[in-house]
Parts: C-alpha cells; structure tokens; sequence
C-alpha cells in the first residue's frame, strides 16, 4: 500500500533506462485459499498458499480444469473465494481495481473506439482523462504501435490487439500485471515476440507478473518460477525455480528450465516421463 | 506444420482470384446503373397501375365521381398544396404527434430494455405479459385511450407511444445480451463503476439495437398514427385524409395519401443512413 499513489502517477520512471534497482510491483499472497463453485461437486481449488515476491514473474501452469484461472480470477478480485483470502501489498483484495490488471486470452477492445480511446479506458473510468493525450502515445510507443492512435481497432491483427489490450492494461500504471493465457490464440511467431516484450517491459518497469498458461515453454521464457498446480481438487502441487536469466528458447539455462517444468508437470498429472527427450517445442 | 499448398494450386487460387477482382470491379458502375435502372422501373410500375386504375374507374360510369383518384388530378392539386404550404400545415402536428409518441417510447423501452437484456428475473417475469400485450392492435386501446386522456392530442399520442414502445424494447433487449461479457469484464477490471458501465459499454455497445428499434417503432408508429388521428383532432394526415372524402374532393384525398407514403418514407430512410454512419460494426 506504501507505494501507490506516487508511482501510479509517475510517468514509467525508470523506462529507457535499463533494469533499475527501482521496486514497485506487487507482494501477492494467498493464505488458506479454497474455492467451490456453486452447485459444483468438488473444490476447484483447495487449500492454495503461495507468495509472489515484489516484482517477481511467477507462472501457474497445469492442464486444462486444474483451476489455475480461477485462481488468477480470485487474486484479481474478480471471483470472491469460498475461504481464505488474497493479500496485495497486505491489503486484503475484495474487488478488481486497476493496480492489479487482468490481461485475457481475448483482448476484447471496444470496436466502438480507436486504439487510442481504448488504451485510454481506465484513465477516464478513474476520472484522469486529461492525462491521456500524453500517456497514451508514450503507451502506444511502448507497446510499438505509435503511428496507429486514431484507427479503428477492428483492423488491427490479433497480435496488434493484442498489444493495444497490453497498453490498455498499462495505462494506470499497476503494480501487477495477471495474464490468462494471454497469448495462446496468436501465431507462434507472433506469440514469442509478445512474450518477450511483456517480460521485458514488466521487468523494466518492476511490474508483478502472473501468468497462468498450458504452455511449459511459454512459462520458462516468462517465469522466475512456476508453481504447477494438478486437478481434482484444484492444488498446488509443486513449485520450480526458473530463472532464466536470458529468455532465448536456445539458451543452456532454458532448456534446464524446461526440462525441470516438464517433470514436474508430470509429475502433478501422476506421470514420469520415460524419455526426457520428448519434443516439447511445439 | 499444416501442409504446404503446391505451386500449381496456388497458382490457379491467385489466377481465378485476379479475374474474380476484375470481373467485380467491372461490373460495379454497371451493377450501380442496373440498381438505379430498377428502381425507377419500380416507380414506374406503380405509377402505371394507379394510371389504370384510374382510367378503369373514369370509365366505369359507376364509379366515375371517382376519377380525381387517377394520378394527373392528384399530382397536380399535390403541386398545389406544396405551393399553399398546405403540406406542411397537415404534416406538422402529425410529425409532432410522432415525436411525443417516439419520445415516450424510448424513455420507456429502452430502460425497460436493458433492465429485461440484464436481469433473467425481470426477463422471465416479464416475458408473456409483454408478448400478450405486443400483440394487442394499439388502435384497440383506442377506447381507452379517449375515456384516459383528457384530450385527443395526448390520447393520439399514448396510441403511438404504445405501437413504438415494443419494437424499442425488444431489440434493445437483444443487444443487451448480445453484449460480449468480457468487455463488461475488462471494464470492471478497468475501475469502471455500474454508471461507467452503462454509458461507457452498454450504450455504445448496444446503440444499433436502440436504433434499429427506433426505426421499426417509427414504421409502425406511422402506420398507426394516420387512424389514430381520425379521432376528435382538427389537425393532422389523418383528418386530413378524413376531411377530404367528406369534402368529396378525391384529388386532395389521393395528394395526402402520397405526402404520408412520402414522409414516411423519407424518415425510415434517414435513420437507416444514420444507423449505418454510427454502425460500428465491420460487415466485411
């Protein structure tokens, strides 16, 4: 809570400079977390601790059902829990609010606006519309669609979309950024540039990253960690150190990353995996 | 790794493409003056049959104090009333009467619209007491509407109001659960509240459907409008139309029949281009 208002309204402090010691991003906890939907027969999640560090990109990977974006929904306060609680900064989340955006599989910009009013969304709903002429472009520049303020989105690629949705989810500058697999419907090449921008922009910038995502190579890339979470109930099972300190899928420490993501994810669907040289490039 | 096509199909793909974009851009100027071709053709047919008409009645000696019906007397005594601004007399309550009515019908559907779009409680409650009264004839309120409203304006007005008012809230009511819950979704995430959600989602999500809405109101409304102002008023197309078989003068009678087409026209046309300016929707 210490450092919102200063930094929310600050311009990117820190942005062409490279990684800074500056440290703003959110400390996100879940304690005792369990969650039930209604007229559900099971828990989709039970029991969930975990503790994302300031600044820190941490990964929820599992299979399809296993509850990971409920439990990014929980923590945006979009879904309220059965029992336990979400803290950010210590503060307990009961609502969604701008300092800790959701970005979706679907960048569901208004068709009814340009990119420029779109990225320009949550300025006006927290009445700071008079900062969107500058705040935009800087947004637009950041995410490189700088010449595209006045078009009409539905025009745009979903990768450009996609990129507009980022700004969008920029603008108020939050201190955590949650993506539900925010990137599974682009195209591969498409797909790792994004991937790469947004860890490097949550870096630069000390945002919090959480990424719930299927995809073990997507988590290796992003990740600093990634806690793998099974089914039935919902639960985390294990938790894998990344740390990739240069994201290039051919880097020594990304195929060890890999490598430890893909056992554990066995190991959470029950499974060992015979041959480790098992194609996972997708 | 999906398949590569061979060269040769994609050599043939590209060809038949080229000569479809040429073929098409061929025939636009062509297929425009087709359009245009038709359309007066369309209007000359409906002169041509009411030309018919009206000599089958001159000659018909039964029916021949008829005659002015035929389009010459009722084309030139229209120029007549043009020139007198006599249209404008007998259009200007009417257009008044339609605004009032249209004006209640928003105000009302299209609250009543997003609250039936939103809520499954009010939709389902709602539901068959809105279907049986939809399909009640407006001018069978008539009665009503006289014995209601202390005078004939605002009893007219209630009977248009009550034509418009489904049409409004039906297709608004669509729009509203056509609406993408996401864009709801990211706006809440956004910081928006319910006030921010209504102007800065709902409305521009679902002003097409208002329109849209508005538009079929507006036809019937200017259907139901003309018998409604059989009633008691001295003003109007429809004691104009009245007051012109009294009178006996069937040219004047068939020259207000034309302004009603005319106007109803013309405004049905307007909002259909202002609904395609303020579309937002991509059709391509």
């Amino acid at each position: 809570m210490t450092n919102t208002s200063a930094s929310v309204e600050g311009k990117f402090p820190g942005w062409h400079a490279p990684v800074t010691g500056h440290v703003r991003g959110a400390e996100i906890r879940v304690t005792g977390l369990t969650h039930r939907y209604r007229h559900a027969k099971e828990n989709a999640l039970q029991d969930i601790n975990l503790r994302i560090a300031s600044g820190e990109a941490a990964a929820i990977i599992g299979r399809s059902g296993c509850g990971k974006s409920t439990l990014l929904h929980i923590i945006a306060g979009l879904v309220k829990p059965s029992v336990g609680e979400v803290t950010i900064n210590g503060l307990v989340i009961r609502h969604p609010s701008p300092r800790w955006v959701m970005m979706f599989q679907q960048p569901s910009l208004f068709p009814w606006a340009s990119v420029a009013d779109n990225v320009a969304l949550g300025l006006r709903f927290n009445g700071r519309q008079s900062e969107a002429k500058s705040r935009v472009a800087e947004l637009l520049d950041l995410v490189e669609l700088g010449s595209y303020a006045s078009r009409n989105v539905q025009d745009l690629s979903g990768g450009q979309q996609q990129r507009v949705a980022l700004a969008r989810s920029l603008a108020l500058s939050p201190e955590a950024l949650l993506l539900d697999e925010p990137f599974s419907a682009l195209d591969t090449f498409t797909r790792s540039t994004m991937q790469r921008d947004v860890r490097r922009i949550a870096r630069e910038l000390g945002i919090t990253l959480v990424l719930v995502t299927h995809d073990i190579n997507e988590a290796a890339l992003m990740s600093d960690r990634a806690f793998i979470m099974a089914a039935h109930p919902g639960r985390i099972r294990n938790e894998v150190t990344v740390r990739s300190a240069d994201t290039l899928t051919g880097a020594p420490g990304f195929e060890q990353a890999q490598r430890a993501l893909i056992e554990a994810y066995e190991g959470a669907a029950g499974r060992s995996i015979s041959s480790p040289s098992t194609d996972w490039t997708i | 790794m999906k398949a590569q096509p061979s060269p040769e199909s994609h050599i043939v793909n590209s060809g038949s493409e080229d000569s479809a974009a040429r073929l098409h851009s061929d025939a636009d100027p062509h297929g425009r003056l087709f359009t245009l071709g038709l359309t007066l053709a369309g209007i000359a047919g409906l002169l041509l049959l009411w030309w018919i008409g009206g000599e089958l009645i001159a000659r018909n000696p039964a029916t021949a104090s008829f005659s002015d019906f035929a389009p010459l007397p009722a084309l030139k005594r229209l120029a007549a009333m043009f020139a007198s601004s006599e249209v404008i007399h007998m259009t200007g309550p009417s257009l008044l009467r339609i605004a009032a009515g249209l004006l209640w019908a928003i105000v009302i559907g299209v609250p009543a619209g997003i609250l039936i779009g939103r809520s499954r409680i009010a939709r389902e409650l709602t539901n068959v007491p809105f279907q049986f009264l939809r399909m009640i004839s407006p001018l069978a309120w008539m009665p009503v509407a006289v014995l209601a409203f202390a005078t004939w304006d605002r009893a007219i007005i209630f009977l248009v109001g009550v034509a418009a008012v489904w049409p409004i809230l039906f297709s608004t009511a669509a729009g509203v659960r056509r609406i993408d819950p996401a864009w709801l979704k990211v706006a809440r995430n956004l910081g928006a509240n319910p006030r921010q959600l209504l102007t800065s989602v709902i409305f521009p999500a679902i002003s097409q459907d208002i329109l849209t809405g508005i538009r079929l109101a507006l036809g019937v409304a200017w259907i139901v409008l003309v018998p409604a102002e059989y009633l008691g008023v001295k003003s109007g197309l429809g004691y104009a139309i009245n007051d012109a078989r009294d009178t006996l003068e069937y040219d004047r009678l068939a020259a207000t029949v034309l302004v009603i087409g005319m106007i109803g026209f013309t405004l049905d046309l307007a909002l259909q281009k202002l609904i395609q300016r303020l579309s937002w929707l991509r059709h391509d």
